[in-house]
């Protein structure tokens, strides 16, 4: 029997000893810092995070400068690092600014390739200084387009005119950092949302951990970083499906383990339900659910801190398989969870909400299909 | 990865000639024929004991040997369940005498099946019934085995019988070695779903067995045949090898170009759920691989490769039936439809889809049972 234990540890030999060292301090430092109480109060107030709680994970594990080069004060880790981080900060449902501002913003800096524009900032964030959010064209397309917002420009100096919504942490961010249309092409800037032009509503949200935001922008000075950005988004954007499918991963963990406890102590009919087959095969498929889920998301995870030739596909494959699976395995735990998981107060509901959201963030499972039938050559 | 390199060579020198004298898709025979050419150069089963007709290889690189062998399309061996199953069981709990069974089934000389299910006994095997007795310097056997593949072709049987009527229904059972052409044994083939015959009843009266045909201590079948029944550790990965390939065969063939106009969107969907299944194979085989490499054994992956993957071969026929239409049911396409009606046997053979179920709940989450 493996046992309850090695199951909240979550499989360890496809990922590197550092990985696991440092997902590993990840929960240690949750599970003392993060009670169920802090995450409801944190609800409750709709703060999206607590800042003492981030501060301490930017300070003592240097999660905010986790993928921003050594040279620029940051850790230099790979996406394999950030990922299984990723899945340890969804199974204890802590948000906070991590996946915009440690993964997705400085990936999109790195990517636009510009070190004399971005050099500073990267150094800032690294440094925890400052957090970012990248507002992108379109987060319900998996495939780069034209974006919402236009950029037009005078001799050096560029104006955004436009809006995007979900920003993810659009509101709590220091920095945006907008994908915008060019004429030609796609290109990344950067503003500062203090600027009086600039309008950043708060959006009601299904995943209570992460707060997003409308942006709206009205003749809004903006500096460029890089040249075309349109095939760096696409892989911003695949980037973002990997992200959500090592986050339903790893909330997947945390519901197979609830679904597991409770099917051992509740007693029905003189007998704890978890004797009984269709309970038991509910419990079997969420566990099928959770170690495919990981197991994809770790194989892009590797793809993008390889070569990257094959990180598309990887993230497809990732993003199409966990999106789905997920949010079954979510809702299977409310069903053995009976009357209690359909509460507020019982926390299943709050991974049903992630799943959800992770299921159609950065393109839903059809989506990703459809574009791997185009990578695959069965479309155009 | 020397090893690898001779395989490749070998394959070189032996596969084209092969191929060019019995085409793409062999018979039982001349599958046996590849197996005897196979096993010249030692690559039938390289993790073996040298001893027994191995080369001793360490298990990942026997795994590395057996992915080029599917990679270059190599024909299967013919006596899959000896060099599986058999073999190894033989290997570790046989006698001297026993251990000269090795070589044969390597070459192929004997093909072997395995004496398990009966009509009673299927998901619980252990409720068996068929009864062996001693007499003096041989037992009697009697009783009905069925569903057992390869059970006509087949020159020996591994059986599974009880000893001891009056012990705990797991420690009665004993395994012995059988020659099938043994009076008193009689064999019909059974009918399958797609109108061939590839396994059998098998009907025991009174059948004469040399106590020397014991494999293991007497009451400790169930140990001797599960011991070996998970032997197979990169089973897992080389399962999911095969089905990641069969679906990239699949997509292969629907590519556009070459005059194909490609899949209607409502198909091609279909394919790609089958490709995102396919690769969610495999990269839950690169993690077993992962595990061996780490521990020695596979992790839980092992059960979910086994479970997933019956499912999702089978729901790749579905789907590959369903991009044919018409030449399916015409009768224009028989294999794929063939292919189809045998994919109903994999969430059945080798334990059921709910019963393995069961077992993930019970010994790997811990659920009551």
């Amino acid at each position: 029997m493996v046992g309850a234990s090695a199951l909240r540890a979550g499989s360890p030999h496809d990922l590197p000893a550092e990985a696991n060292e440092l997902r590993t301090a990840v929960a240690t430092l949750l599970a003392r810092k993060y009670p169920k109480t802090a995450l409801y109060e944190q609800i409750d107030r709709n703060v999206g995070y607590d800042p003492e709680t981030w501060r301490i994970m930017s300070d003592q594990l240097g999660l905010a400068g986790l993928m921003i080069p050594a040279e620029l004060g940051g850790q230099g880790s790979s996406f394999v690092e950030a990922s299984a981080v990723l899945e340890e900060l969804a199974y204890a449902l802590f948000a906070g600014p991590y996946l915009t501002s440690s993964i997705l913003a400085p990936a999109a800096l790195l990517l636009a390739a510009d070190h004399a524009a971005s050099a500073e900032l990267l150094e800032s964030m690294a440094a925890g200084k400052q957090t970012a959010a990248v507002a992108f064209s379109d987060l319900k397309d998996p495939v780069s387009a034209a974006a919402a917002i236009r950029a037009e420009s005078s001799g050096n100096a560029w104006t955004l005119n436009g809006d995007a919504a979900p920003v993810l942490d659009g509101s709590s961010a220091d920095v945006i950092l907008v994908v915008a249309s060019t004429a030609p092409g796609l290109g990344l800037f950067v503003v500062d949302p203090t600027h009086a032009h600039i309008d950043l509503s708060p959006l009601q949200v299904l995943d209570l951990t992460r707060p997003a935001a409308r942006l709206t922008l009205r003749d809004v000075s903006a500096r460029r970083v890089g040249g075309d950005f349109s095939s760096a988004e696409q892989t911003l954007l695949s980037l973002g499906a990997a992200c959500m499918a090592a986050e339903a991963a790893g909330a997947t963990r945390r519901v197979l383990e609830m679904a597991v406890e409770y099917a051992q102590v509740r007693r029905q009919f003189g007998q704890p339900i978890g004797s009984f087959q269709a309970v038991q095969h509910l419990c079997a498929d969420i566990f099928v659910s959770a170690e495919s889920a990981s197991a994809v998301a770790r194989h892009a995870a590797r793809a993008y801190a390889g070569p990257r030739e094959d990180f598309l596909q990887a993230a497809s494959v990732a993003k199409a398989y966990a999106s789905d699976a997920c949010v079954t395995a979510a809702e299977k735990n409310i069903q053995i969870h009976g009357g209690i998981g359909f509460t507020w107060e019982h926390p299943a509901h709050l991974y049903l909400r992630k799943a959800k959201a992770c299921q159609l963030l950065f393109g839903n499972a059809a989506a990703h299909r459809h574009l791997l039938a185009c990578l695959t050559g069965l479309a155009e | 990865l020397d090893a690898v390199e001779e395989l490749g060579s070998f394959l070189d020198e032996h596969l084209p000639a092969f191929r060019a004298k019995y085409g793409d898709s062999p018979s039982f025979d001349e599958r046996r024929e590849w197996q005897r050419i196979l096993q010249t150069g030692l690559w039938v089963a390289p993790q073996w004991d040298p001893a027994h007709g191995g080369r001793g290889l360490d298990v990942l690189t026997a795994l590395a040997c057996s992915e080029l062998l599917i990679a270059r399309g190599a024909p299967a061996t013919a006596g899959i369940l000896g060099v599986a199953n058999v073999g190894p069981t033989i290997a570790m709990w046989g006698t001297a005498e026993q251990h000269l069974h090795l070589h044969a089934i390597l070459d192929g000389s004997e093909i072997w099946c395995q004496g398990f299910s009966e009509p009673g006994a299927g998901s619980d095997l252990a409720g068996l019934q068929a009864r062996a007795e001693l007499r003096g310097d041989h037992y009697v056997v009697n009783g009905q085995k069925i569903w057992t593949s390869d059970g006509v072709r087949a020159d020996y049987m591994q059986l599974l019988v009880r000893t001891d009527p009056a012990a705990p229904k797991h420690r009665g059972i004993s395994a012995f070695l059988v020659d099938l052409n043994t009076p008193g044994v009689r064999r019909r083939p059974i009918r399958q779903i797609t109108g061939g015959a590839e396994f059998a009843e098998v009907f025991f009266t009174d059948v004469r067995v040399p106590s020397s045909a014991l494999l293991g201590p007497v009451n400790k079948g169930w140990q001797v045949t599960m011991t070996t029944l998970g032997h197979e550790r990169t089973g897992g990965v080389t399962h999911a090898a095969l089905v990641l390939r069969e679906v990239e065969e699949a997509v292969a063939a629907h590519r556009i170009g070459d005059g194909r106009p490609g899949l209607g969107p409502i198909e091609r969907d279909e394919l790609m759920r089958r490709y995102v299944e396919g690769k969610v194979l495999g990269t839950l085989g690169e993690r077993s691989l992962a595990s061996i490499r780490a521990t020695g054994q596979p992790g839980p992956e092992q059960s979910i490769i086994k479970l997933e993957a019956s499912l999702f071969s089978q729901r790749l026929a579905e789907t590959l039936t369903a991009l044919q239409g018409h030449s399916v049911v015409t009768g224009d396409d028989v294999a794929l439809s063939n292919a189809y009606l045998q994919s109903r046997s994999l969430t059945i053979a080798g334990g059921t889809t709910e019963v393995m179920k069961n077992i993930v709940a019970q010994r790997v989450l811990g659920l009551p049972r």
